[in-house]
């Protein structure tokens, strides 16, 4: 009972990093229709600039503040300068064009960091120290806890945005008919923007988290929690906001518990062998609805 | 002509004649020797190490003069870790830079590589650091003719740890090991057959991926077991994260790894105040009295301005041993003469991580040394026979 209390722990720790990806992808997906498969990478370059922060301006939990919003806010810039730059020409492009360029993106972003910072890994200059808590038989790090905190407050934010600020109502309403929020008189162009904006800061706070708990970052660290989180997204129904934080945790949890009772081998394969069953079974997601309302 | 002739006094005779008739590369002032190296990439640790102390060690030498009265030159590319960089970067030191011999690379998997490429070119390669069992053999089991090491083997390895492990009383041991190499193969599997017969259990066995960073769910499966010690047979890319997390989940036990955990960033990536009762064996230790060790890390720092480990060591010896052979290679040093000295059995090296002549199956005969961590320093040294 203790190991799986254990397990849980773990899985919900890795599953909230996988759902802060997830959300990015299934914002993105849910206004313009399009994988962004380079959101992974904003993810690996919010890592390095916590990696940054914590090495050159501040440690500390006032560090650590400082990390998540330089992150943040970095991710928001460069997700919505890859909107303008590399999506934005092909929105009327056929979608697997758009897709190809997002994959264009993700090399590019991965191996630019490559050439400039190496492909090592490197260690991250923990800000504070990891204090190791006991409940009864159960450990859980500082890490841990600041990861699952952080995840909530942040999906409360935005939960907050989506559904109550102006802003939000228009990400809902371009998501259900781009031509008639633009009718109704919705800056389209501006409500993208701000969608890739704060699905890309999203990605930035998950990779400062990630740092912290691993204390690791590396140029190619974004392609497999990439991957997963976009699992996660399509899980939980791509499109729909809950979806995404139930399919992250999910997959999370189902990759701890198969690791931990059976192989760590067979982890992949277990998850990527529930995601086709959920697929054939529920085509929309573990959350979808056949309904239009969609962000 | 005449300036050569003089060299051969000092060389050794009988192989000079032997290999009179070969001719090439007379003419020219300097040896070239090709250094094939992971400078970049996933293990470009220890590919950097090696090559600095290869290039101090070349430098020592040429500054005495060289060896014959001719300069050594290096050749350095860059493998960037990966095995089909590998077959191009050797192919290319080996037919268009004409070198003697390649030193490198530091990877099994890669020094097998580069070996199918020797064969081909009828040119050696040594490599000092892969200690897979089986990288100086042909796939039909003989010996290969142009691959050497310097550097024990990984079931060597496994079986000193073994012994290692239950000279400490060890009783029961779990292992962990990296599922994606022949290293962490070869090492978990001759651990267990040396440990199993010395009165040790294995409790349970785990494997992870290459480039795992999440290691908690096995390690807490493995926390309800009860055990002496956790043998981490994999590289320090994943050991690191791994002996930290252990510690902070609480499992107190030994940990011990192979010679794959020696890196600074293995320091690093666990954290100092993880490494506590962390054995692992190694090439090389500064821990100890040996002069020759003493004088190598002060040169070392003063070319470097830091520490060398056991890479930039053995790389060191490798450079050392590499000129010792061409010595013994005599006048005409051509791949063939240098081949065939290499091949010599009976010739004695001596160099900073030990001394070994090579055998019959190109690796050679070493002692092994484990060394213990405290707070993330080296503070003893046991040899292992």
């Amino acid at each position: 009972m203790v190991q799986f209390i254990q397990q849980l722990v773990n899985g919900l720790s890795i599953g909230s990093v996988f759902a802060l990806v997830a959300l990015g992808y299934t914002m993105v997906y849910g206004i313009i229709k399009l994988i962004n498969f380079a959101h992974g990478d904003i993810y690996m370059l919010g890592a390095f600039i916590g990696y940054f922060s914590f090495k050159y301006i501040a440690g500390g939990y006032g560090g650590f503040i400082l990390a998540l919003v330089l992150a943040m806010g970095g991710c928001a810039l460069i997700g919505m300068l890859i909107e303008k730059v590399a999506y934005k020409p092909l929105r009327n492009a056929s979608r697997i064009t758009a897709l190809i360029t997002a994959m264009g993106v993700s090399y590019f972003l991965e191996y630019v960091m490559v050439y400039f910072f190496g492909a090592e890994r490197r260690t991250l200059t923990a800000p504070f120290e990891n204090t190791v808590f006991h409940i009864g038989e159960i450990t859980f790090t500082l890490s841990t806890m600041i990861i699952v905190v952080t995840t909530i407050i942040l999906m409360l934010l935005l939960t907050y945005i989506v559904n109550c600020t102006k802003m939000g109502k228009a990400m809902r309403a371009v998501s259900t008919d781009p031509d008639a929020a633009r009718l109704m008189g919705i800056n389209v162009d501006h409500t993208i923007s701000f969608t890739f904006a704060l699905g890309s800061a999203l990605a930035g706070a998950a990779g400062v988290l990630i740092g912290l708990h691993y204390n690791i970052v590396e140029p190619l660290m974004g392609m497999i929690p990439g991957l997963k989180a976009f699992i996660a997204a399509v899980f939980g129904g791509i499109g729909i906001i809950p979806g995404a934080m139930f399919g992250g945790l999910s997959i999370g949890v189902i990759q701890t518990f198969a690791s931990g009772y059976i192989s760590s081998l067979w982890q992949d394969a277990i998850v990527y062998g529930l995601l086709i069953i959920i697929l054939v079974v529920k085509p929309a997601g573990l959350l979808g609805k056949n309904k239009k309302e969609k962000v | 002509m005449r300036k050569h002739m003089k060299m051969m006094a000092a060389g050794c005779m009988a192989l000079t004649v032997l290999a009179g008739c070969g001719g090439s590369g007379d003419d020219s002032k300097t040896i070239k020797i090709g250094v094939d190296y992971e400078q970049t990439g996933g293990v470009a640790d220890y590919g950097k190490a090696h090559v600095n102390g290869i290039k101090l060690a070349i430098k020592e030498i040429n500054k005495k003069g060289g060896v014959n009265g001719k300069k050594l030159e290096l050749v350095v590319a860059d493998n960037k870790s990966e095995i089909t960089e590998v077959g191009t970067v050797t192919t290319k030191l080996m037919t268009e830079d004409e070198v003697v011999m390649v030193l490198g690379p530091a990877t099994s998997g890669n020094t097998s590589a580069a070996i199918n490429v020797a064969n081909k070119n009828k040119i050696p390669v040594i490599s000092a650091s892969a200690t897979a069992n089986n990288v100086t053999e042909n796939k039909d089991g003989s010996v290969t003719k142009y691959g050497y090491k310097i550097c024990y083997s990984d079931n060597y390895q496994g079986e000193a740890l073994a012994k290692f492990a239950l000279s400490k009383d060890a009783k029961r041991a779990v292992i962990v090991s990296d599922s994606g190499s022949d290293y962490a193969k070869g090492l978990a599997e001759s651990f267990k057959k040396e440990f199993a017969d010395g009165s040790g259990t294995i409790v349970a066995s785990k494997s992870y991926q290459t480039g795992d960073t999440d290691f908690k769910s096995i390690l807490t499966s493995l926390k309800s077991e009860s055990f002496d010690v956790m043998f981490v047979p994999g590289y320090y890319q994943e050991a690191g994260p791994l002996v930290k997390q252990a510690r902070e989940m609480g499992i107190d036990a030994m940990i011990l790894g192979p010679d794959g955990f020696d890196s600074e960033n293995f320091i690093k990536q666990a954290g100092n105040a993880n490494l506590n009762n962390v054995f692992f064996s190694t090439h090389f230790s500064k821990v100890g009295e040996n002069q020759k060790v003493k004088d190598f890390v002060k040169k070392y720092q003063a070319a470097y301005d830091k520490e060398p480990g056991c890479f930039e060591a053995l790389g060191y010896d490798l450079a050392y041993y590499a000129a010792d052979v061409i010595k013994r290679a005599g006048k005409d040093v051509t791949p063939e003469t240098v081949n065939k000295a290499l091949g010599d059995t009976k010739a004695k090296f001596s160099g900073v991580t030990g001394s070994f002549t090579m055998k019959k199956d190109h690796t050679p005969d070493k002692v092994i040394t484990v060394v213990e961590l405290k707070n993330g320093e080296q503070v003893s040294a046991a040899e292992v026979k």
